[in-house]
């Protein structure tokens, strides 16, 4: 099922590489089955910035690019490659809303391995595209799942993300295709 | 998903309300909040949490006041407090005070995933033992023993009376009556409720097993004999052994255990040193034991011995005044165990009720209320949800075999449970072993998903 009226954008905020960009959008489009349009640059919105945590607060980021969708975008989603963190947490890989309409995804420590050398490209991609996955997943209302191998379970540390396949469990499957349904495009 | 930790976060600012409330929310979990500790102590009282995440630092009442008055109201609810200025004094009177834990803001992602890991499984073990003191304090006094009929209110006398003393009771009734609640009963309002209630049922071992069930062995005492085990009889000492279907113990078995019942002493197999135990002793049986002592397949002094109080329990077709009770009350745990939005019995499937002779007495109905409320799609149960669409004819042509009867059956289940088969064997009253021995027999295929 896709749908040719509504897409989801992928939208670069401040620098983000143009391959991580390909790569999370034809992800996103493989797996929900939504056309995706990668957009041109951004600034990261003012206020986003913590100079006491050096971070990017990723609720401002959030507002700005819900603000900002296009209207024929049902979902939108920032790429960056700053640090992004929540206000009760140290950092985060990404960042959505439940049932809402925008996610934020970060390459900064992706990109990095256990020594904080540089990660392959290759393992960049692929751990992008599975944060990318699992924050929209969160916009279709799909909440953490307890199936370990499903990509809609928690990584909170890389090693969590590496473990994983891009795989939904039949149970998100389902709570997908609900969705989908409300919304109108099933 | 279903919630199994309902959470508040109490803090002044907003930005953490939300944020931890979001972060938490993605997991499934119900979450609310309160901008200060009066908000905080409101909401508690009204809708009742699991766990509060409390902030220390708050204007008007400080977090760990908040935390000293919730646990003198609600000692339960965990309560992990979180700050931004951390500092030993404040962390170790809240610990002192009875929280959980205590966070300092921003919390690392794993360190927070991993404590709600943590509470969620402390929340489920004091549901377990508050189900379990419960159910031993409060419901043991009658079990699951219920009912408003004459004969029913009788029997509840019978058992008051029966229980502070030490006498044997044999308890008589069809299958599936609820003897061995009689007897738990019994057991919960005697003076030996704190030691243990020890179960045999006679009619599941063969005559060696009984015995080394009964008795106990030592290491070496009969070839498999590997480790030293302790029998029923021992376990039972301060407390009571229910022997249950005692009418199929073999005559042999019955002068062994005369024996023990006269002397108050037994050897344990492969042991000639004597040992003592005391015991109250409650027998059942479904058996006419009176024809089988005619028949002289039961000792006569043995059944003198176990029979001198006998409380009969009168089957389901001689109190139907207590079906849409008893049916009710199963309805209502099965509908929670299983998770499903079943809340009544409509009229039409509660006369079909009423007007069946249950032959299987409370556990057969049981078993048709948990299938209902397995298979049932609508908020009330139907005669479609019903095993019988009339009291005594059954729902489809009857096959040519028992073997027909016992496949289609089966199959009916296997589907109406959606080939989960622990609940399939549990609804069909087999182990899974069975079952799956049944499915190959039959060569069922689970339907692809």
């Amino acid at each position: 099922m896709t749908s040719e009226k509504k897409i989801i954008a992928v939208q670069p905020l401040g620098r983000a590489r143009r391959d991580v960009l390909e790569v999370i959008a034809a992800n996103l489009q493989a797996f929900f089955q939504i056309r995706t349009e990668v957009f041109l640059d951004q600034p990261i919105p003012d206020g986003a910035y913590n100079s006491q945590r050096g971070q990017y607060n990723c609720y401002p980021i959030i507002e700005s690019l819900r603000i900002s969708k296009p209207h024929h975008a049902i979902k939108i989603i920032g790429v960056t490659e700053v640090d992004l963190f929540i206000p009760i947490l140290t950092y985060v890989f990404g960042e959505a809303e439940l049932g809402g309409n925008a996610a934020v995804v970060s390459t900064y420590r992706l990109a990095r391995g256990k020594d904080r050398e540089p990660v392959s490209s290759r393992r960049l991609f692929e751990r992008a595209a599975k944060i990318a996955v699992h924050e929209m997943g969160h916009t279709f209302r799909l909440p953490h799942c307890k199936e370990d191998r499903c990509i809609m379970s928690s990584f909170p540390v890389l090693s969590h993300i590496d473990e994983k396949t891009i795989y939904f469990c039949r149970y998100c499957t389902t709570f997908l295709r609900d969705e989908y349904e409300k919304l109108g495009f099933a | 998903m279903v919630s199994e930790l309902n959470i508040m976060v109490v803090d002044d600012e907003l930005i953490v309300r939300e944020s931890l409330k979001g972060w938490l929310e993605k997991f499934g979990y119900g979450v609310d909040t309160a901008e200060d500790a009066r908000e905080a102590l409101e909401k508690l009282e009204r809708e009742g949490y699991a766990l509060l995440f409390v902030d220390i630092k708050m204007p008007g009442m400080d977090g760990v006041e908040l935390l000293k008055r919730v646990k003198e109201d609600q000692p339960d609810v965990i309560v992990v407090m979180i700050t931004a200025h951390g500092s030993i004094e404040s962390a170790i009177e809240a610990m002192k005070a009875g929280a959980s834990d205590y966070l300092m803001k921003p919390f690392d992602p794993e360190d927070l995933e991993l404590l709600i890991e943590k509470l969620a499984q402390t929340k489920r073990l004091m549901d377990e033992n508050r189900r379990l003191r419960e159910s031993y304090e409060g419901s043991s006094r009658f079990q699951d023993l219920i009912g408003q009929s004459g004969a029913m209110q009788k029997l509840f006398q019978l058992i008051e009376d029966v229980a502070p003393g030490d006498t044997a009771v044999l308890i008589v009734g069809e299958t599936g009556t609820g003897k061995e609640l009689v007897a738990k009963a019994i057991h919960a309002l005697s003076p030996r409720r704190y030691a243990p209630f020890v179960a045999v049922n006679c009619g599941a071992f063969t005559e060696t097993l009984l015995e080394s069930t009964l008795f106990g062995h030592e290491k070496g005492a009969f070839t498999g004999a590997h480790h030293l085990q302790k029998g029923r009889l021992e376990m039972a000492n301060g407390g009571t052994l229910f022997l249950d279907e005692v009418g199929e113990i073999s005559p042999k078995m019955q002068v062994d255990f005369l024996r023990v019942l006269e002397e108050k002493k037994f050897h344990r197999l492969g042991n000639p040193k004597p040992m003592t135990t005391d015991f109250r002793l409650i027998s059942a049986t479904h058996r006419d034991l009176e024809e089988a002592i005619q028949k002289r397949v039961f000792r006569q002094d043995f059944y003198y011995r176990i029979n001198v109080i006998t409380i009969v329990v009168p089957p389901l077709r001689e109190r139907k005044e207590d079906i849409e009770l008893l049916a009710h009350q199963f309805l209502g745990r099965y509908s929670q165990e299983l998770n499903k939005n079943v809340a009544g019995i409509s009229k039409e499937a509660l006369d079909i009720l009423t007007r069946y002779e249950w032959p299987g007495n409370v556990r057969e109905l049981e078993n048709v209320i948990e299938r209902a409320v397995v298979i049932g799609k609508k908020r009330k149960i139907n005669p479609a949800d019903l095993p019988f669409q009339d009291a005594r004819i059954p729902r489809r042509p009857i096959a040519g075999s028992l073997g027909e009867v016992e496949k289609d059956h089966i199959s009916d289940m296997l589907t109406a449970c959606d080939w989960n088969i622990a609940r399939t064997a549990s609804l069909l009253g087999i182990n899974r072993t069975t079952l799956y021995k049944k499915i190959k027999k039959y060569g069922f295929k689970q339907p692809a998903s």
